[in-house]
Parts: C-alpha cells; sequence; structure tokens
C-alpha cells in the first residue's frame, strides 16, 4: 500500500510537517516493497487552490493513505469520497519512527 | 476488607471519561487574526465543538435543548461549552488575541476512529477491514461515536 507522509525535509531524520497541502516534502512509502522516495512538493507556494493540485498528484500516484497533522474541510470530504485514508496525528514524529512503523 | 477499598479509592480518583461531541461540519476557517494593534499575544483555542455551540445557539437559532441533541450530549453539557465558547471569543476580540480553530474534542458525523495506543485519528477505508490502527497496528480502537 502506498501511503504519503508529509515532511519537513527530504531525509527520513525530517520531521513530518503538520501542514497537508503547503507541506515542504512528501515521502512516499510503499510497505509491500518497503522502499520510500521524498518528492519537493511543487504547489508549497502556490497562492491559492493548493489543496485540489494536491489532490490531483495524489490520485495520479494512486496513493491510498495519507499521514499529516491536519486537512481542510475541502481535502477531507474530497479524499473521503475517493476512499483515500486519512491519518491524523497530533504531535509531530520523524519520518524515519513512522515509517518503520508502517513497513512493520 | 483492604483490596476493596484500595479499589473504591481507585475508582472515586479516576477522571470521568469525557464523551465526544458530534459536530456536523468543522469550521471552514482556521483562524482569526485581529489587526491594527501592537504587539503579538498567545491565540485562544476555539474547539470544534464550541465552534458548533456558538453554530447552533447563536447562527441558527436553536435552543439548548435541541443544540444538545443534535451534538449528543446533555443540555448542561451544552450549555457548559456554549458558555466557554463565549468566553474565549469575547476574551479574544477585547485581548486583541487570535482565534485557532482545534480539534478539541469533536467527532465528525462520520467514520472516524482514534487510537488509544497511539494517539493518531483515521478514517475508515471502504476496502480494507477496519480492526486495527493503521500506524501502529493496535487493536485499542474506539470509533469516534457516541450511539
Amino acid at each position: 500500500m502506498k501511503t504519503l507522509i508529509t515532511s519537513t525535509g527530504n531525509s527520513i531524520e525530517a520531521e513530518m510537517d503538520m501542514r497537508f497541502g503547503r507541506a515542504l516534502w512528501f515521502c512516499i512509502n510503499d510497505s509491500k516493497t518497503k522502499t520510500h522516495s521524498f518528492i519537493k512538493n511543487p504547489y508549497a507556494n502556490l497562492r491559492g487552490g493548493v489543496g485540489k493540485e494536491v489532490l490531483n498528484f495524489i490520485i495520479q500516484n494512486e496513493i491510498q493513505q495519507i499521514i499529516s497533522g491536519d486537512f481542510g474541510a475541502n481535502v477531507r470530504s474530497n479524499l473521503e469520497n475517493r476512499g483515500v485514508q486519512m491519518i491524523i496525528i497530533q504531535d509531530s514524529k520523524p519520518i524515519e519512527e513512522i515509517i518503520n512503523q508502517l513497513n512493520k | 476488607m483492604r483490596i476493596f477499598s484500595l479499589y473504591l479509592f481507585k475508582i472515586s480518583s479516576m477522571p470521568r471519561r469525557r464523551r465526544l461531541r458530534k459536530i456536523v461540519e468543522p469550521p471552514k476557517f482556521k483562524g482569526y487574526k485581529p489587526y491594527g494593534h501592537r504587539g503579538q499575544k498567545q491565540a485562544v483555542e476555539l474547539h470544534y465543538e464550541e465552534y458548533e455551540a456558538i453554530k447552533l445557539a447563536d447562527y441558527d437559532h436553536l435552543n439548548h435543548q435541541e443544540a444538545s441533541v443534535l451534538m449528543g450530549i446533555s443540555r448542561a453539557t451544552f450549555a457548559r461549552i456554549y458558555d466557554e465558547a463565549r468566553k474565549k471569543i469575547a476574551q479574544a476580540l477585547v485581548e486583541t488575541r487570535e482565534i485557532k480553530s482545534v480539534f478539541g474534542h469533536a467527532y465528525l458525523d462520520k467514520s472516524w476512529f482514534i487510537c488509544q495506543s497511539c494517539g493518531s485519528k483515521f478514517n475508515t477505508m471502504p476496502s480494507a477491514d477496519n480492526k486495527e490502527c493503521p500506524l501502529c497496528k493496535s487493536i485499542e480502537i474506539k470509533a469516534l461515536t457516541t450511539k
């Protein structure tokens, strides 16, 4: 299963980003192959409509699970309709810790 | 006898479980900021359920009884949340503080769960079996519902 984790940096030591659409980096973890990759969020500095762009990105990459600190109201209902699972973590953690949990 | 009294002590010292408050829709904002003032102060945290209480009572003009039924809590609890919400908003206005909307003790009127082991909240997926926390694989999960 492909999981997207919002991240503040491009290494597994980085803390996760509590923002969803404006997160600096996205970490995509594949629990089947136990591999992960980092992609810079191209929409982080967009003025508006960030959620929509990121949603398209998620659909294109066939992501089934998203881990972030919060989701906006529009994104929430959209993801719900598309059957993408949202996981809200309230205290920021290093990416490494989350990946280890996911690949267990 | 001694064991029994210890047991009683344990029960009486334990805080009561806080029931979750149902909200129909989260606020459409993340916060409000005052302008034209100096200095930054700590923001006031308005919980989702407090926003919902203000909305039901002052915007939809429901009485406290009707509103409490909608939120799945008792009338007295509703009154307390509503009172707290008004105090927070008044404090923000008078002391020129920001208002931030935070999740609080609410749940959305959908299929959301909370993991009691790692504290993460997640919604269910139609495809997967939803018996464990997707993150820590704990089975100590609880539906965010009152019924």
